[in-house]
């Protein structure tokens, strides 16, 4: 469905340009949600702007492609990049909920939507209806304004708008920060339930490994901007193959755990301006040797070829466990 | 003897649209709680069960509709501005959000040297700020830091350093890891734990998530709109619990290894 | 090493609202605002030579009437044997004063009320802003031609004195106004609660804190007010309510245009002054616009891209050093 080939992108600063992706290469099959994980920075968000072209100055890209259906993102024209954004392509950004028009009636923020994209009038409140259904509003929310509405219904309403033009593919970032566990979890399985339904791909973007893990296909782990593991859910979370997906999962707060000291993941996500030497992560590795500062390490197969890792001592750090 | 205690705790929100009409919303009934000198409990609650109005009750940052608060035993509910600035000593609050609980301008040094200025402490000022510093896990080199320089975590660390450099008994957390990257949970945590071990502190830990409460509290109370539905120690709450409310929080409380 | 710090250095100058920087440096941060200093500092200095340094005494009617621009008039002369380059050299200094004057007791009347509205009580909250706003529709100019008329009706004239005077009480509410909303922002946010907790007075949180935080906005309306001051001079000199024998760019432009300087061709007289009120408001509003961008981040061009960008900026160029 979206392949993304080595792309590479990056900050323009008063003191020149800060890279923050690094040969960033994957791809999305149809049908599936593909989670993205990474802390704060880790470049997710930039890659989640890169991945649906609303990647603007200071922003820069600086190589590589996205191909849409084979499609090159990057040399579409304008007007027909806007007809696929929506219409195929949808996007629900951070805290997308706080930004809806404060002073526009949910029914009309709809319409505003469709009339952008030439739907025919007649079609309006079925397609309406049809879709209030489908992330379960009640048609009241319609005639209110957002500040009526609680985080959660604001939330719904989101999805509903992007779902409003039937796109194929959508791309979430982030889409339950500031909701509480009861409105995120009830979220997150109607997320689940649409994308089976309707048979639509996804990118779920989000710090959270468990709600990742919970919902997603495939995971691609990121640190430092570029990818350090990739494959399928079972197999990330089962036989995490590079060290930071293993120490990250088990930092992650779980009922049933004690609190232990170990679970802490030492020092503090890279600085973009002064990359550590080698291995990104190696200053923060519990099984880093001397040689990991040296050469960078490549994405290589794990257990499976769909299954891949960037560290230098798999397997035989997973062994010293 | 308890260290803090409510009794009947409610508040009501009145909202005036125009000059007749006013709506009244009742976030609080009738609340009682009792911490213990030295315990670390958890309040937990989704949004609008009005467990941070509790929480701003408990600092004076509102005043209660009705009921009362006895801090070590003493009714303070009544107590006029010149207590309440004696008792804040006591009581101090962490916020959830890192980002906004800092002042932008001052730096880290200024924030934990104006409470020790302020609380007239005696020793030598500098080593204080040192040693609040290695307390949570920060060396002196963060002193001259501006906030913006500052990871969330960070920035959650030097202001517990900041509320215990007024050295109270009592902290009130609410939400401090929500916030935060999944991976820097864990530090604050643990350094609440710390806290309560190594000071003695008394700590009502306020939050949505079950996973972190579950992890370092000893007792619980579960709030659901305005009202403590379920209380009692944390394991026999989570292994088995009363109400249909807490069994939920329980169900959606973040699992990897649960597929949604 | 060297370029890790610079990069630092930007960030911080990205998030100012976030580090405070040393008052002239804030100034010269903005390419806009800098324009603005530039200019202002020069005729800061025109006005301070301008006292010491007249080819000719300005008062004196001594040459020929309206000789045009010469090497020696290099402005030429008015109607009446006024040098007329003397007289723009030498009413430079009153010019600026006016305006500084007005600037710096408006901005400091605004800063005391509007903070002090901003934090107080709700009660006292709503009387200053009912104050602040009977102020606000005050008309300044119709006041002082009304003073203007009253005093030369009793043979006397509005001196600099009463003049910033009267545009002091006219000019502060609008600042007055910005401050209090600013500040009441501030009062809620966390930063300022915790505070609060930690038992900080209020005048200690007011000096502090809240007056750090609103620095820029506090520099841009000082500009904001001088300028008002200039302009408000300029407007009582021309409709000849004030003394008139006093020099400065407004009397003279009183003067050009009431001997029909337009008319006669003597554009000499009338376009230096206008000239020199246009460069100083000009220097006032880019002070005023640059210090806007710095107060305001998403005017900023670096940054225009909304305060969510802003945001993911920082969260990728998250920039610490974990020992």
């Amino acid at each position: 469905m979206m392949n993304v080939k080595n792309l590479n992108a990056g900050y323009e600063t008063e003191n020149g340009y800060v890279p923050i992706l690094n040969k960033i290469n994957f791809s999305v099959k149809k049908n599936i949600i593909l989670g993205i994980a990474g802390e704060s920075g880790s470049g997710k968000s930039t890659l989640a702007s890169v991945l649906y072209n609303s990647f603007k100055y200071p922003g820069k890209i600086t190589g590589g492609d996205i191909l849409f259906k084979g499609n090159s993102l990057f040399k579409m024209k304008a007007n027909e990049l806007r007809q696929i954004r929506g219409t195929q392509i949808s996007f629900i950004p951070q805290a997308a909920m706080n930004a809806l028009n404060p002073v526009k009636k949910i029914r009309l923020q709809f319409y505003d939507v469709m009339i952008a994209h030439n739907v025919h009038e007649d079609k309006f409140d079925e397609k309406i209806s049809s879709i209030l259904e489908l992330v379960r509003l009640n048609k009241n929310v319609l005639d209110s304004f957002p500040h009526e509405l609680s985080g959660g219904m604001k939330q719904r309403v989101v999805i509903a708008m992007s779902l409003l033009l039937s796109p194929e593919f959508i791309i979430l970032d982030e889409p339950t920060t500031g909701l509480d566990v009861l409105v995120e979890h009830e979220i997150l399985a109607d997320i689940k339930k649409i994308q089976e339904k309707l048979g639509l791909t996804m990118i779920f973007i989000s710090h959270d490994l468990s709600i990742l893990f919970a919902i997603s296909d495939e995971i691609i782990m990121m640190y430092g901007g570029e990818i350090v593991e990739s494959g399928t859910y079972a197999d990330v979370l089962e036989h995490p193959a590079h060290p930071y997906t293993y120490q990250l999962m088990k930092s992650i707060p779980m009922i049933g755990h004690k609190l232990d000291r170990s679970m802490i993941i030492k020092g503090s996500t890279i600085d973009f301006t002064s990359r550590p030497e080698g291995c990104y992560f190696s200053p923060r590795c519990n099984f880093a040797e001397p040689d990991c500062t040296g050469i960078h390490p490549e994405l290589r197969a794990a257990d499976n070829a769909y299954h891949l890792q960037r560290c230098r001592l798999y397997p035989s750090w997973a062994q010293r466990i | 003897m308890s260290i803090l205690r409510t009794e009947n705790l409610s508040k009501t929100f009145i909202s005036r649209h125009g000059l007749v009409a006013a709506d009244k919303i009742q976030a609080l009934s009738n609340i009682d709680i009792t911490l213990e000198n030295g315990e670390l409990i958890g309040i937990v609650g989704a949004s609008g069960s009005g467990k941070s109005t509790l929480a701003k009750i408990l600092v004076f940052l509102y005043k209660p509709t009705s009921g009362n608060i006895y801090f070590m035993d003493e009714n303070i509910t009544k107590y006029n501005s010149k207590q309440i600035k004696r008792y804040r000593r006591e009581i101090q609050m962490v916020f959830q959000d890192p980002y906004a609980s800092l002042d932008p301008n001052h730096s880290v040094e200024w924030h934990i040297k104006r409470p020790l200025i302020l609380s007239k402490y005696k020793g030598n000022i500098d080593d204080r700020i040192n040693e609040l510093l290695n307390m949570v896990t920060l060396n002196p080199g963060y002193r001259a830091k501006f906030p913006h320089q500052l990871s969330g975590g960070q920035r959650q660390r030097v202001y517990l350093a900041r509320a215990l450099a007024v050295n109270p008994k009592i902290l009130i957390a609410d939400e401090p890891v929500s916030m935060l990257d999944v991976s820097v949970r864990i530090e604050i945590l643990t350094l609440l734990q710390r806290i309560k071990d190594k000071l003695g502190i008394s700590i009502i830990y306020i939050t949505h998530d079950l996973n972190t409460v579950s992890m370092i509290t000893d007792r619980l109370y579960v709030m659901q709109e305005g009202k403590v539905v379920e209380e009692g120690y944390t394991d026999s709450i989570i292994n088995n619990p009363s109400k249909e409310y807490t069994r939920k929080l329980i169900e959606a409380a973040p699992n990897p290894y649960k597929r949604i | 090493m060297e370029s890790q710090s610079d990069t630092k250095k930007s960030l911080n100058l990205r998030s100012i609202g976030g580090k405070m920087v040393k008052p002239l440096k804030i100034l010269l941060i903005n390419t806009k605002s800098k324009a603005g200093f530039i200019l202002l500092v020069s005729l800061i200095i025109f006005g301070i030579l301008g006292q010491f340094f007249t080819p000719y005494n300005p008062n004196r009617y001594e040459f020929t009437g309206g000789l045009g621009p010469s090497y020696a008039h290099l402005l030429g002369t008015t109607i009446y044997g006024q040098d007329v380059f003397s007289q723009l050299f030498y009413g430079a200094a009153p010019t600026l004063m006016v305006g500084f004057a007005v600037g710096i007791i408006g901005t400091s009347i605004s800063i005391i009320v509007g903070i002090s509205a901003g934090f107080a009580s709700e009660r006292v909250n709503a009387f200053i802003t009912g104050l602040i706003n009977i102020f606000l529709i005050i008309p300044g100019v119709l006041l002082i031609m009304l003073f203007g008329s009253f005093f030369l009706g009793i043979h006397q004239s509005l001196g600099y004195l009463p003049t910033i005077l009267i545009l002091i009480i006219t000019g502060w509410a609008f600042g007055a106004r910005t401050f209090r909303s600013i500040t009441l922002s501030i009062a809620k946010r966390d930063f300022i609660l915790s505070s609060v907790l930690i038992g900080e007075s209020r005048l200690s949180i007011i000096f502090r804190q809240i007056i750090r935080a609103i620095f820029p906005v506090i520099i841009s309306n000082f500009f904001f007010t001088a300028m008002y001051g200039t302009m408000g001079l300029t407007f009582v000199e021309y409709l000849g309510v004030g003394n008139l024998l006093q020099i400065n760019w407004g009397t003279m432009l009183y003067w050009a245009i009431n001997n029909e300087a337009y008319l006669t061709g003597m554009w000499w007289w009338i376009l230096p002054p206008s000239f020199m009120i246009s460069i100083l408001m000009f220097s006032f509003i880019l002070l005023n616009f640059g210090m806007d961008e710095i107060g305001n981040p998403s005017l900023r061009r670096f940054d225009s891209k909304k305060s969510k960008k802003n945001k993911k900026i920082n969260d990728d160029l998250n920039v610490n050093t974990e020992n």
